[in-house]
Formats: structure tokens, C-alpha cells, sequence
């Protein structure tokens, strides 16, 4: 979902919400004494929708960040966990790869030389044509060894996953994702069905198992083929080395080992290819820490939209709040009047304002909260992540909005205090 | 000026001493001089009748000593404390342990109950629930109304409404009931029901004060002040037999 859509689903949701509540208008027809009562109930409801669109925006900042975080962390594991990226494009420059230089041979020197690395995975990325009777698939087909499949601990829902064999008689077996598979073959097993990719058959030996969705691709819109049928089928023409692959997943033991191995992944490749001081690195590397610090700084930015709204709302719907109350204050003088009469203090005038205006933002609380909750499921429902409510954001949201009322409540009960008995109770 | 002077038993301190009361409200650039130098005493167990023209101060004079409004000039003494030297709290706090309120709209709380009405003050004097329902049901017993505690304002009759008030303004067992024309928003037959239902209170001991328009319902009273202008004109007290 992206931010302009998200901010699209945000003013719908709040379009929808004054539609709702502009419809007891058509009561005002009805009858005169309805129309009281009704607009009462009206004007609180409409008092409140700051609270409520504030407090809902409280809920979404906290349940997407939640969700979002734990979404980030899943798509890391799913890649595998403490690992860095090696891609053949220049650094600083990754849609071009001309110039991109990176072989087996340097991930075979990487994990031979360099401690502390668990797996290796070099791998060539081509996106193809697949291609099956009809139908048809545009992915990207990687080519890839055994240590793909220990990094990101794949697994198929049918058949099998490529052989030692497959790799050493450079098979054309294929493995294909869920979203390729229904794409050629809808929901029939395509397990032992044959496909060309790019022209070449290839036989399909098994189904990767779903991953579901992710933040921006569709990790089961993937084909995996053996490394070497790859290299001698698929590589681009122009390749600079016989051996020459797109990229590499480097996995080392522990995270702790992750800042000094990238060190020494860079210093034994720049050496290798005679990299100068001021020269630009032909390959690139890029560690699954950056690329969270990458999300979590979009899921920030969301959230900082977020508590911008949570704030306009909360302070639009404050001052709605003062001017009810300063309206119901003028309805009740004579109210305010009797109480005094009867001995109620000006602290006594004072707190039953304040009380008053603070319950109302707290029942506009609860809404926000019913709101924000029903909203905030739509979102993980459609995004696939898991929809929790921390029990501290519903005291925190429900603290904001008594507090709101408070404030807000202050001025109109201070003067309703302020009045002398005589002239409210004179007053009609 | 014909002025019958009340002749006071020595014995005994006045309840509520007026010393030479003054108000003057300001509208705009002239001064409305609505009492003018008003003395007198009421002692505990008086009934009395405040008569007067419309607009001669008689409800200026009430609120004044009702402790709802400031006076310009002038002394109270109610209880031997003086009202001037009260803060806003302490007259709230005064009022609500010293006296009872009626008025001519009847002043109910539309949303309340009869009985919730009643219960009023003694929730400004932070009576616990039960009693405060034990001593308002009482009260509303006391004036006929036990019946209709659960009624809201808008399902009794005016003079039902009436004594709701009444029995709110007793409720905090008061030592002086303040009444501004009680009686003017009934009809002549209602309005001698309350006005017998005041006079058994007074026999009782409770001390009234009350403005009214009408002959009859100031007959009722033991003592008759006449206001003009804002100044007292006459002050007698007529024998019952
Ligand atoms: N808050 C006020 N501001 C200005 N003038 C006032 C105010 N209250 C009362 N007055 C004036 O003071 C005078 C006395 O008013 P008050 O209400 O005491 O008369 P009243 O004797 O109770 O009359 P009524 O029998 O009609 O109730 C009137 O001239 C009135 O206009
Ligand atoms: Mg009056």
C-alpha cells in the first residue's frame, strides 16, 4: 500500500464518516420535539469527531507500526536472517550493471577465505517469458545452488526441490511459486508439467510454498532453475566472465559478524578488481539491516502523517468541544443558577462542566478507539499482517481524550462558575 | 410616611438583622436605586408577607437576603455572622445549610426526578446516597408527593411541581424558607393548598418569608411588610386568633 493510497483510504474513511452522521438532519422534518433531543445528540456526536478521528489515527499509528514492523522483520527472515546482498551493479548506481562485475569464483573465495560465514548463495536473476500452452507468466527466473535454499529455508507445498543431481547434469528443472503456477496452469498440480522459459523447456519438479504478501512485490511470483543451467543457458549475452552471476546472499553465523564481514567482503573484492580510492565499486553491497532501517524509515514517515492528523483532529475537535460547552453553558444559566441557590460552590459549577466535557471526549474516545480498531483490521486484512491493540495505547488514548476534554472544558466552566446567582437565575 | 413599627421581643436575637440595605444597579450610564436604605429584623418562627408594587425591589430585596446577590450599602446579620464578609464558597455553603428556596416558576431540574430534585442540595452538602435518598423521600412524603417520587417534572401538575420545591427547600432542614411569589404560577385553589401546606410548616417552627401580589395569600402570613420604591412603608403584624 502506498502512501498516496493510504492517505486516499484515510479521507474516503472520513467522507464516509460525515455522511453518517449528517443523516439525522432528515429528522429535523419529523417533529419539533424530536428535534431537541435529536440535535443534541447530533451536535455531541459531531463535537466529538475530532476525538474520534484523533483517537482512530492513534489506533492506526500504533497498530501499523506494529504491524508493519513485524512484517519487515518476517520478509527479513524470509530472505534469511543476518545477511548481507552482493549485487553485480555498480555502487550508487543499481539499475545499471554494465560496468557490474561479480563471479562464483568471488563468493567461493568470500566463503572459503573470510570467518564466520554459514552459506554462499550466488544466484543469476533473468526476468523471463514463461510460457505454458496459453497462458503465460512474466517473472523473474533465478538460477541458483543448494545454499539458496539453506539461507532462505524455501520449501515446497508439492513435489521437490532442485537436486545435486539437477545442478551437475545442468537439468532443465524448474521450481515455480504459487503466483506463476496459478498463472499457467490455474489450479491444476503443475507439478510434472512441462514450461519454456524464454523458449526453453523446462519440466516443473515442484511448487515453492506460499509466502504471501509483502510490502512491495509478490515473493511467490518467483521460478528457481539450478545455477548452472543458468550460466549456460540464460546468461546475458556480453557477460564479462564465463561464471559471472547477478548477485549474492551471504549469510554469516552471527549478526555480530555481519559490520566486520562486510568490511572484508569489500576490501578482498576491491583488491581482487583493483579498485582505486576515488573509483567507483563495481558491485554493490547491501545488508538486510539497511534495508529495514529502509522500511522502518517509510513505516516512520507514515506514522508521523498519522500523529499530524491525530493532532489537527484532536485540536479542531478541542475547540468544537469549547464552543458546545460554552453553548450549553448559555442554554443552562439558570440551571447554573439554581445549583448556586442551592448551595453548589462556583468549584462545584466548575467541575460539572469540566466532567461533563470530559466525558464526552472520552465516550468520542471509546468510538475512535471502535473506529480506529475497525479500521486498522481492514488494513492488516488487506495487507496479510497480524491485527493487535496494545492494552497502553487504549489507556494512552483514552488519558488524551479525557485530557482534551479537561482543557477544553476549562474556559466555558470557569465562566459558567464565574456567574452570580442572581442573574442566572434571572436569565431565560 | 405611615409606618407601623413592629415591636420586637426583647428577649430574644433577631434571626435576620437588615441594617439600612441599599442596591443600585447600573444600566448603561444611569443607576436604578432598587432598594433604598431597607432596616428590619426577623425573628425565628415569623411568617412573613413582603408586599408590593411590581418592580418596588421586593425581589431585589429577597436575593439580597437569600445571600444570592451583593449589596451595595448595608448589613446582614443572619445567625450573628455578617453576609459581606462571606466569599462566594462560604455564601454557597451558607445557603445551602441555612435556607430554602421556592420559586414562582418552580425551578425542577426537567431531566431529574421529583425525587432527584429534592436530593439537589443535599448533594452540595455531600450527604451519602442513601441518606440523601432516605431524607428526600422524607420530605416529598411530608408534602403529599411520596407517590409521584419517580415522576419527572413535566408529568406533574404545577402545584405537584410546587411542592417538589417545597420539599427541596426543606430538605437541609433550613432556619429560614425564602418564597418569591410561590403562589404565581397557580390558580387560586392550588394556590391556598400550598399556602396551608406553608402554614403548617410555619406552625411547625419554620420561619417564612415570602413576596407575593395576592391579598389572600399575604393574609395568610403573621406579619405584613409594604415595599414602594424600594423602601419598607409599613411593617405590622396582625393577631391571629
Ligand atoms: N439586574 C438588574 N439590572 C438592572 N435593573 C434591575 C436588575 N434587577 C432588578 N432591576 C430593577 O430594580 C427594580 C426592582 O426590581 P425587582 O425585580 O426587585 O422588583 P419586584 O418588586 O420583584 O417586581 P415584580 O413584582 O414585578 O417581581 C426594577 O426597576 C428593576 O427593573
Ligand atoms: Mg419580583
Amino acid at each position: 500500500m502506498s502512501r498516496a493510497d493510504f492517505n486516499r483510504s484515510v479521507l474516503e474513511f472520513l467522507a464516509r464518516l460525515g455522511e453518517v452522521f449528517s443523516a439525522p438532519h432528515l429528522a429535523m422534518n419529523i417533529s419539533i420535539a424530536y428535534i431537541a433531543i435529536q440535535l443534541q445528540v447530533l451536535r455531541s456526536t459531531l463535537t466529538t469527531l475530532g476525538v474520534i478521528v484523533g483517537v482512530s489515527s492513534m489506533i492506526l499509528i500504533a497498530t501499523i507500526g506494529e504491524g508493519a514492523k513485524w512484517k519487515i522483520e518476517q520478509s527479513v527472515n524470509m530472505m534469511g536472517s543476518n545477511m548481507v546482498i552482493l549485487s553485480a551493479a555498480p555502487d550508487g548506481n543499481p539499475a545499471g550493471g554494465a560496468a557490474g562485475r561479480l563471479t562464483v569464483r568471488d563468493v567461493d573465495q568470500i566463503a572459503t577465505k573470510l570467518p564466520g560465514i554459514l552459506h554462499a548463495a550466488p544466484q543469476i536473476m533473468v526476468y523471463s517469458s514463461l510460457v505454458a500452452g496459453n497462458a503465460n507468466s512474466r517473472t523473474n527466473v533465478v538460477g541458483i545452488t543448494d545454499d539458496y535454499f539453506a539461507i532462505t529455508k524455501a520449501e515446497v507445498a508439492r513435489g521437490r526441490l532442485l537436486s545435486d543431481a539437477d545442478q551437475r547434469l545442468k537439468a532443465r528443472s524448474i521450481v515455480v511459486g504459487a503466483t506463476v503456477a496459478r498463472r499457467l496452469f490455474g489450479s491444476d498440480d503443475p507439478v510434472g508439467r512441462s514450461v519454456r522459459v524464454n523458449g526453453v523447456p523446462f519440466e516443473i519438479v515442484g511448487l515453492l510454498a506460499g509466502k504471501g504478501k509483502s510490502l512491495s512485490s509478490d515473493p511467490d511470483d518467483t521460478a528457481l532453475i539450478p545455477l548452472s543451467t543458468a550460466m549456460q543457458r540464460m546468461r546475458a549475452a556480453g557477460a564479462r566472465a564465463h561464471d559471472a552471476i547477478d548477485l549474492a546472499f551471504i549469510q554469516f553465523g552471527q549478526e555480530a559478524a555481519i559490520e566486520k564481514g562486510e568490511e572484508a567482503i569489500l576490501s578482498l573484492l576491491r583488491e581482487k578488481y583493483r579498485v582505486g580510492e576515488n573509483d567507483i565499486d563495481p558491485f554493490t553491497l547491501t545488508s538486510t539491516k539497511e534495508f529495514v532501517a529502509q522500511s522502518l524509515s517509510i513505516i516512520t514517515a507514515i506514522q508521523l502523517g498519522l500523529v499530524a492528523i491525530a493532532s489537527i483532529s484532536l485540536l479542531v475537535g478541542s475547540i468544537g468541544i469549547t464552543n458546545i460547552m460554552l453553548v450549553s453553558v448559555s442554554e443552562r444559566t439558570r440551571e447554573i443558577g439554581l445549583r448556586m441557590a442551592l448551595g453548589a460552590r462556583p468549584v462545584d459549577i466548575r467541575n460539572q462542566f469540566v466532567v461533563e466535557a470530559a466525558l464526552l471526549c472520552l465516550i468520542g474516545g471509546v468510538l475512535g478507539i471502535v473506529f480506529g480498531s475497525l479500521f486498522a483490521i481492514l488494513v492488516s486484512n488487506a495487507l496479510e499482517w497480524p491485527f493487535s491493540v496494545d492494552f497502553p495505547i487504549l489507556v494512552i488514548s483514552l488519558v488524551t481524550s479525557v485530557a482534551v476534554g479537561v482543557l477544553a472544558g476549562a474556559y466555558p466552566a470557569i465562566r459558567a462558575s464565574r456567574l452570580t446567582p442572581v442573574e442566572a437565575l434571572r436569565h431565560d | 410616611m405611615n409606618i407601623e413599627s413592629h415591636q420586637q421581643p426583647p428577649d430574644r436575637a433577631p434571626l435576620l438583622k437588615v441594617e439600612d440595605l441599599h442596591k443600585i444597579f447600573r444600566v448603561g450610564d444611569q443607576d436604578i436605586h432598587a432598594v433604598r436604605g431597607v432596616s428590619f429584623s426577623i425573628h425565628a418562627g415569623e411568617f412573613i408577607a413582603i408586599k408590593g408594587a411590581s418592580g418596588s425591589g421586593k425581589s431585589t430585596l429577597l436575593g439580597l437576603i437569600g445571600g444570592l446577590d451583593r449589596p451595595s450599602d448595608g448589613r446582614i446579620m443572619i445567625n450573628g455572622r455578617e453576609m459581606s464578609t462571606m466569599s462566594a464558597a462560604e455564601l454557597a455553603q451558607f445557603r445551602n445549610a441555612r435556607l430554602g428556596f421556592i420559586f414562582q416558576q418552580f425551578n425542577l431540574l426537567a431531566g431529574m426526578t421529583a425525587l432527584e430534585n429534592v436530593e439537589l442540595p443535599l448533594l452540595y452538602a455531600r450527604v451519602p446516597l442513601l441518606e440523601r435518598r432516605q431524607q428526600a423521600m422524607a420530605v416529598l412524603d411530608r408534602v403529599g408527593l411520596a407517590d409521584r417520587a419517580a415522576h419527572r417534572p413535566a408529568q406533574l401538575s404545577g402545584g405537584q411541581q410546587q411542592r417538589v420545591a417545597v420539599a427541596r427547600s426543606l430538605v437541609n432542614k433550613p432556619s429560614l424558607i425564602i418564597a418569591d411569589e410561590p403562589t404565581g404560577a397557580l390558580d387560586s385553589q392550588t394556590a391556598s393548598a400550598l399556602m396551608a401546606l406553608l402554614t403548617d410548616l410555619n406552625d411547625e417552627g419554620m420561619t417564612i418569608i415570602i413576596v407575593t401580589h395576592d391579598d389572600a395569600v399575604a393574609a395568610t402570613a403573621h406579619r405584613q411588610i409594604f415595599v414602594k420604591d424600594g423602601q419598607i412603608i409599613s411593617d405590622h403584624v396582625h393577631e391571629q386568633s
